[in-house]
């Protein structure tokens, strides 16, 4: 389209572009990874019981939480996020149950 | 006596390989890690560098990333001139010869002459910067790689033949 035709339909060709609207429409603006999560193992005695666990991952703004580690021993649950491009993304770690994770400075 | 342990990784879908740009000093991530307070208490970055191709396809005058319609994509990929054409002149006098007697623009490297010019647009390339860490030049898991193909049915312009 020429200048003359956005003229004649009102279009100003002088006005700022309008922000991207986010979630995008547009699926090249996100980026499939595949996040791998599993567990092995008991986690500390707690009242002379040692205790199944799980691992949960935030990644932005997905929560993947593994599966017990008694019920999948050592299989890890894969599953595909998307991400969108150009932005950093914090990586957090927590172990369900919490309360019962130690320091490695406590021997049980 | 710890035997909690867990594994955390992140993948490139496309492959089998860890994703590449995670900053992740304190080990956080990876297999058979044990659980303990000072390693879950710790935190990774995962960096996911945006790289794109706009052009001035809306007709502002203005090349803009953050204008939907100037961002290419797979999905909206931007259709150019392939300049298989022969120009000839830079002023009023200025025209089209037969391509078929004459080698077409596109075989000379160089800009021939203003008419032949017009045929050029603008294109603008973005690629996030990446903390030099990820030494970016020389890994070879990063590279830009851009696909310039003349798929589409050539088709003449019958008013100008620019």
């Amino acid at each position: 389209m020429g200048l003359a035709e956005e003229l004649q339909i009102g279009c100003n060709p002088g006005v700022a572009d309008s922000p991207p609207v986010y979630p995008s429409p547009d699926p090249s603006d996100y980026v499939s990874l595949k996040v791998g999560l599993g567990t092995t193992g008991k986690i500390a005695f707690l009242n002379d019981c040692a205790e199944c666990h799980a691992v949960r991952m935030v990644l932005g703004t997905n929560v993947l939480t593994s599966q017990q580690s008694l019920r999948y021993h050592g299989n890890d649950l894969d599953r595909l996020v998307n991400l969108r491009r150009g932005t950093n993304y914090p990586i957090r770690l927590y172990c369900l149950p919490p309360t019962n994770v130690l320091s490695i400075a406590q021997t049980i | 006596m710890y035997t909690a342990k867990y594994n955390a990784r992140v993948f490139a879908a496309s492959g089998n390989g860890d994703y590449p740009f995670l900053s992740d000093s304190n080990h956080l991530l990876g297999s058979n890690r044990p659980v303990v307070l000072e390693w879950l208490s710790n935190s990774a970055t995962l960096y996911l560098p945006d790289m794109a191709i706009a052009s001035d396809v809306d007709r502002d005058g203005s090349v803009s990333f953050t204008n939907r319609i100037d961002r290419t994509s797979t999905n909206a990929p931007f259709v150019f001139w392939v300049n298989d054409d022969s120009d000839l002149g830079n002023d009023d006098t200025a025209h089209d010869r037969d391509p078929a007697q004459y080698q077409a623009d596109s075989a000379s490297d160089n800009i021939g002459n203003l008419r032949d010019s017009e045929d050029f647009a603008r294109l603008q390339f973005r690629v996030d910067q990446l903390p030099s860490r990820f030494q970016i030049m020389t890994n070879p898991n990063y590279r830009t790689i851009v696909y310039l193909t003349n798929v589409l049915e050539r088709r003449r312009c019958g008013c100008s033949g620019r």
